[in-house]
């Protein structure tokens, strides 16, 4: 137990050094700063999947809605600040609460259905929200969108470079992490692990079960309402397509491909999924009108081949190669 | 959980391979900074060639892939040849920003031309005014230029001029009380908000505000709530198939109040969805549909004919009148890249200067304060007859 | 705060369970009907009966996974069968399961970390901020689940998965889990089933052990042995009633029960 704390956070000593590396690329002109863009839409993606990776794969609840709550915290931003002029980062917590709550009174009926049942309300949610975006006109400006959404501010800086958002975004999505690691290496993340388990047997045990998927269904919303915060003051500009049953289905690709035994899958999915909608159609060159197809085929190799997910598939060849090497790892029964 | 130590471990190394794998591509390009005089001009396309937009991004990549083999196989812009590089958005705001930040600072291209659609163009506006880029955009909505960006132009025919077309037509006919229809899309909202804008302006009264969802299959009962307004004529506002449905339910009603479209149904399409129906629909459109009809004295005809013939003869299909932004958007760039060459700042100025020129949407005049720089005499108004597009008399 | 559970064990001195007249009806198929008995502070008893007596319904009835039609259940002065399954964990009540429900993606000790629920209280921000009182429970924790392994013997197996473990360990490690959340009153759901004669053995010594410290044990259970060899009290129940109350020896000897079982188990004792 001890040795895996150490190591979820020396991987994430690890990946802050691994993140450290673009700028110093760009800097000396080994990579192009194009690049980096890409990275702050992954450091987004990431805190959304992150969250999805605690409701989904150790909570054992599905969401196909949550889309809705990274619109909901774009809208929430984009809105505070253009119409009502409200200071910067004020609006990003604003989004968080706003979202939290709102999964909280949708969370606390749909909850209790499971499976199926928990997919459909949930796509219905995400449905729901991209309709109130898309219609309710004197507020959100309807399908049109909101422009000129302020840049966020640290201190006087603006972060007006892609260089600037890309420390602050991973910073924050690195924060996410950290807290999302937190949870689950305590009381609260073996409750959710034991009800995803057998939700009679964590009640046997006194947790309070419909409490905890209600409390990992509103921090996953809060996750993404701070993305789609962050992703409002990037792009400076939303609109309701951004925000809709394409994108939910996109997150849940995202943690499914990454894998659902460690909360890294969700990095690697987020990594993955963004980095083959940037570049799958520049890497088949002559043949980029199929890259729709190739993205397809590979979510199905992948859910074939290796079902665990990437972070999983990893893990169990590593399994194995250990138990090549002299240790043995079960009990013969 | 021991057994978790080393696959987290290597899970790590993944995603860090994967990272690394992402980046690799990287080394290299250092962007266009030179520029050498064999070397061609890089113009950057952001069209929606699949995805919702790809309607729309479709044409407009044919027709910009099109002039530009006629522009390199004349030789190119001042003995340079165009290189363009085409990006698909998919109709989605985060791809186009990243299609945008591909082409401008991976590529190094010295203009974009599109998005097809508006969302993606909003979304990239900002950025490209950043990065000092000019962009001709190829989607509609007023907000692209208005208020000016000035590093952003667009083509498109937008729903003002339109709005203004269609309020003309109605005085010139005695009409001043309508009523107005619109589809709850991002074109049908910005339809109504310029026909409450400019209708009182125009003295006309819309006696009753309706609206339809993309997907309904009857409108009877906004129809039958517009019977009884008193309206004079049904201005409709959307993009099919909606139109199309109220064109037919019209029928069904027998109401015989003229209707006019607006030019987001100025396509074959909406004649084959409203059949019999659609006959004596009046609706302003670009002059490409009624090309042949033009008088031999209207300075587009020319343009028109030569457009459509190549089109036709490429992709064995006629040019819409999204394939006609493609056509203005590379064109006007080619044409400030002549005068300018690869001076992305002069290629601004040069494309803020642009008067006279035809283009298939209209005759251009851009200014600092108008950087769409058509006019609501860029529309002609036609009538259906005998399915299909007839011209009427100015 | 942690690990002391504000108890009224001085001020009440009625039996540790108690239930009452416990009806329940499965669609036409009266399931348990009106079965009376309880549990006194310190006792192993043992709720027998052939297939489909309804004792597991019983135990379902009590651990609340189940409602009653009608009936009573009291643990001290506590009304458990309006209460949600989690509360009753908070009054000392744990259980194990005839068909073992471990968390199977966790680790053994794990397993046994979350049998502290009860008795640990760090909610999700002070999990979040690691703040000293989480991380003392967390210590607390580890040390009383491990504790409860060495009990049972599986002390050597706290970092493997709980899934990993042979049928047998698995339903020792329920044990442990139950035990973890020092339950006033443990129930044991078959204890034996599936289990070879050397693993039964070994769950016996387990559950006399516990008796030894004074655990108040229920259990429902197949193996006539084991039941007559580690129970204080036995209720035999058949067809959804109770058909005798006692001690193993008295109970062994009644006429009603005899019957229901057709002799054989009973004589082989």
């Amino acid at each position: 137990m001890k040795s895996l704390l150490k190591n979820d956070y020396g991987i994430l000593v690890a990946l802050m050094f691994v993140l450290a590396a673009p700028p110093i690329l760009v800097k000396f002109g080994a990579m192009n700063s194009y690049y980096i863009s890409i990275l702050i839409f992954m450091a987004l993606n990431t805190m959304i999947a992150v969250g999805l990776n605690l409701l989904v794969c150790h909570a054992g609840q599905i969401s196909l809605g949550h889309a809705a709550f990274y619109g909901i915290g774009a809208y929430t931003s984009a809105i505070l600040t253009v119409v009502y002029g409200c200071p910067l980062w004020v609006d990003v917590i604003a989004a968080m609460v706003l979202s939290g709550v709102i999964a909280y009174l949708v969370g606390a009926p749909t909850l209790k259905l499971k499976g199926h049942y928990l997919a459909v309300a949930t796509m219905g949610l995400g449905i729901i929200a991209f309709i109130v975006m898309n219609e309710w006109h004197s507020v959100t400006e309807g399908p049109s969108g909101i422009v000129g959404i302020p840049r966020l501010k640290i201190f006087e800086t603006v972060m007006r470079t892609d260089m600037q958002v890309y420390y602050l975004y991973w910073a924050i999505a690195l924060i996410v992490i950290l807290v999302a690691i937190n949870i689950l290496n305590s009381r609260v993340g073996r409750a959710l692990r034991a009800l995803h388990g057998s939700e009679t047997a964590a009640a046997a045990m006194g947790v309070n079960v419909n409490s905890y998927k209600l409390k990992v269904f509103v921090i996953s919303a809060v996750f993404a309402g701070l993305a789609g915060s962050l992703y409002a003051h990037y792009m400076t500009f939303i609109s309701p397509p951004s925000f809709g049953l394409q994108f939910s289905i996109m997150l849940v690709l995202m943690i499914i491909v990454g894998g659902a035994e460690t909360i890294w899958g969700a990095l690697i999915g987020a990594v993955l999924i963004t980095s083959m909608r940037a570049f799958l159609g520049e890497a088949l060159g002559a043949y980029k009108d199929y890259d729709v197809i190739v993205y397809g085929l590979v979510m199905m190799v992948v859910m074939i081949f290796i079902p665990a997910g990437l972070a999983g598939g990893v893990s169990i060849i590593a399994r194995k190669l250990k138990r090549g090497s002299a240790q043995p790892e079960e009990i013969g029964a | 959980m021991k057994r978790n130590r080393f696959g987290v471990f290597c899970s790590t190394a993944l995603s860090v391979a994967i990272l690394a794998l992402a980046l690799s591509g990287c080394s290299g390009d250092k962007g266009a900074k030179k520029e050498e005089s064999a070397e061609p001009y890089k113009i950057g396309a952001i069209f929606s060639v699949t995805g919702r937009g790809a309607p729309i991004g479709q044409p407009e990549r044919e027709t910009a892939e099109l002039m530009r083999d006629q522009i390199n196989a004349a030789g190119g812009i001042n003995g340079r040849m165009i290189e363009l590089i085409v990006e698909d958005d998919e109709g989605d705001e985060t791809k186009a920003m990243m299609a945008a930040k591909k082409l401008i600072e991976k590529d190094g291209v010295i203009a974009i031309i599109g998005p097809s659609l508006s969302g993606p163009t909003l979304a990239i506006s900002q950025y490209v005014a950043e990065a000092q880029v000019p962009m001709v955009a190829c989607a509609a909505s007023v907000k692209i230029v208005d208020p000016v960006n000035p590093w952003v132009f667009q083509v498109a025919l937008t729903d003002r001029h339109s709005v203004n077309k269609i309020l003309t037509y109605l005085t010139s006919q005695g009409i001043n009380k309508i009523a107005f229809i619109n589809d709850s899309n991002a074109y049908g909202v910005s339809g109504k908000a310029e026909m409450t804008a400019l209708a009182p302006k125009k003295g006309v009264e819309v006696v009753a505000w309706e609206a339809f969802g993309g997907e309904d299959t009857d409108m009877t009962p906004q129809l039958t709530r517009v019977k009884a307004s008193g309206a004079e004529a049904i201005v409709v506002w959307g993009t099919n198939p909606g139109p199309a449905v109220i064109t037919r339910n019209m029928k069904q009603l027998k109401m015989t109040i003229p209707l006019v479209q607006s030019h987001g149904v100025a396509n074959m399409k909406y004649i084959e969805l409203s059949g019999d129906s659609s006959e004596g629909v009046v609706l302003p459109a670009g002059r490409l549909i009624v090309a042949n009809q033009l008088p031999d004295s209207d300075p587009q005809k020319q343009i028109l004919l030569d457009y459509t013939k190549a089109f036709t003869e490429k992709y064995n299909k006629p040019p819409d009148h999204y394939g006609g932004h493609g056509y203005d958007a590379i064109m006007l760039t080619a044409k400030a890249v002549e005068k300018a060459g690869a001076d992305r700042s002069l290629i601004r100025e040069t494309l803020e200067k642009t008067t006279g020129f035809i283009g298939t949407d209209g005759i251009f005049n851009i200014t600092p304060e108008d950087h769409n720089g058509l006019s609501e005499d860029s529309f002609v108004m036609v009538r259906v007859e005998n399915g299909q597009w007839k011209l009427l008399d100015q | 705060m942690a690990f002391a559970r504000g108890s009224d064990k001085q001020t009440f001195d009625g039996p540790l369970l108690n239930v009452r007249n416990l009806t329940i009806r499965f669609g036409g198929l009266i399931a348990v009907n009106d079965v009376s008995f309880s549990v006194r502070s310190g006792c192993v008893k043992a709720i027998i009966g052939p297939n489909g007596a309804g004792k597991t319904t019983i135990f379902n009835l009590i651990s609340g996974i189940y409602k009653p039609a009608s009936g009573e259940i009291f643990l001290r002065n506590h009304r458990l069968d309006k209460m949600p399954m989690h509360m009753m964990a908070e009054l000392g009540l744990s259980r194990t399961f005839q068909n073992v429900q471990l968390f199977h993606n966790m680790s053994v000790l794990e397993n046994a970390m979350v049998g502290c629920h009860t008795r640990t209280r760090a909610d999700l921000l002070p999990s979040i901020l690691r703040t000293p009182g989480m991380r003392r429970e967390e210590r607390e924790s580890r040390e009383c689940a491990m504790e409860n392994l060495e009990k049972v013997g599986l002390a050597g197996f706290a970092d493997l998965p709980a899934g990993s473990l042979p049928f047998g360990k698995q339903r020792v490690l329920e044990i442990a889990r139950a035990l973890a959340s020092d339950p006033e009153l443990l129930l044991l759901d078959e204890p034996a089933a599936g289990l070879n004669t050397t693993e039964t053995g070994e769950v016996g010594e387990i559950i006399t052990s516990l008796k030894e410290k004074g655990m108040t044990i229920l259990l429902v259970e197949h193996d006539m042995s084991l039941v007559m060899n580690i129970s204080d009290e036995v209720v035999v129940v058949d067809y959804g009633k109770k058909i005798a109350e006692g001690t193993p020896t008295e109970v062994q000897n009644d006429a009603k029960v005899v019957s229901a079982y057709l002799g054989a188990d009973l004589e082989a004792v």
